[in-house]
């Protein structure tokens, strides 16, 4: 650069950083989380008039920060680490089994549950802490562990409603949800939820359409909660 | 009392109750399902008259009824199902031969049939799945 105002006319005269010359990007929507650019690039939803900026350049894993508050980045609720915990084959077991997603082979010891348990649901995750909810007769317990130690896991709290067979798990990598799950006597609507990052007891957080159980739960961007099908 | 094909939704962020989405496309109980953050995937499960070997999917972002991705390796009920955002896997389960250790998978983003994964380290029916990161 010359110092003189007048006489920096490009685009780019004033610029320092290599990844920010020229205009932003301007395309209608957030960028997307597999926009692969370098740190400090900058893109305009023209929608929405928000400046966004890459802070973490990491192939198909981006994130992309707003100026006024939003944040693109991948979903913290699933990882490469995958754990199946407690179930029976004649008898209960608090075996922690677990792969990497992303290689085809078989199941490794990861550890134990907190005690043995026939489970049937899905744990909300934070990416870096799981969560196994329900188990055996009308269990209310939530097992915790983190993903990246193998080891034990450990009491997380208790659901408001002892649950088998479900109940059918949710998260949007802060806020962990669980709804459903066979009950003493009946079925249950109840959904609970929980701050996976922060152990205690699940909150009242609404009904589920019908009590059922046998039910399953996945999540979307941006904090959709699915549940589906189950026994009424 | 009856299995449902029922679909219905929350928003994470906001408490309240759940809202229809939609239907599968059969009734089925003790099922499984897992996403990549856009689709979702439903997985087996027992149905009215046998366990089903099918897997649905749905995009969540519009409400409607689920459409058909593929088919498992087997009929499976009781099996649970876990995610990367790439691959869904579904492990253990009973199926015509028992309960078995088996792990099947797909590519979320394409529709198709599932493979074989690899094995649990026991049979295993009725466990509890999730994912998180390695590191």
């Amino acid at each position: 650069m010359s110092g003189k105002v007048s006489d920096n006319l490009g685009r780019s005269s004033g610029l320092t950083k290599a990844a920010s010359t020229g205009d932003p990007t301007a395309t209608a929507g957030n960028p997307a989380v597999d926009r692969d650019e370098s740190v400090g690039t900058r893109y305009i939803n023209t929608t929405s008039g928000e400046l966004f900026i890459c802070t973490d350049a990491t192939a198909g894993e981006n994130v992309w920060t707003g100026q006024l508050g939003s944040t693109v980045q991948p979903p913290k609720y699933f990882g490469g680490r995958g754990i199946w915990s407690g179930g029976y084959n004649g008898s209960q077991t608090d075996k922690m089994d677990y792969i990497t997603v992303a290689s085809l082979g078989n199941c490794s010891d990861f550890g134990n549950l907190t005690r043995t348990k026939e489970l049937g649901s899905e744990g909300p995750s934070s990416g870096v802490r799981g969560t196994a909810p329900g188990g055996t007769t009308n269990s209310t317990d939530i097992d915790y562990w983190t993903f990246a130690s193998l080891g034990n896991a450990a009491d997380f709290g208790d659901l408001t409603v002892g649950v088998q067979y479900g109940p059918a798990g949710m998260s949007n990598g802060t806020r962990g949800v669980m709804g459903g799950g066979a009950r003493s006597g009946g079925y249950s609507d109840t959904i609970n939820y929980i701050t996976i990052a922060a152990t205690g007891n699940a909150t009242d957080f609404g009904n589920m359409t019908s009590g059922r159980s046998g039910v399953t739960g996945c999540s979307s961007d941006p904090g959709r909660g699915i549940i589906w099908g189950g026994y009424e | 009392m009856a299995k449902t094909d029922i679909i219905e939704y929350i928003a994470i962020d906001t408490l309240g109750n759940a809202t229809d989405f939609g239907n599968l496309n059969n009734n089925a109980n003790y099922c499984s399902s897992c996403s990549n953050g856009t689709r979702g995937l439903f997985m087996g499960g027992s149905g009215d008259a046998s366990d089903l070997d099918e897997i649905d999917y749905i995009t969540i972002a519009s409400l409607g009824n689920a459409s058909d991705f593929g088919d498992l390796t087997d009929d499976r009920d009781d099996a649970k199902a876990l995610s990367d955002g790439t691959k869904g896997c579904l492990g253990g389960g009973p199926s015509g031969a028992g309960t078995t250790d088996t792990i099947d998978y797909v590519n979320i983003a394409s529709l198709g049939n599932a493979s074989d994964f690899g094995n649990l380290t026991a049979n295993t029916q009725s466990p509890s799945t999730c994912s998180g990161n390695i590191s």
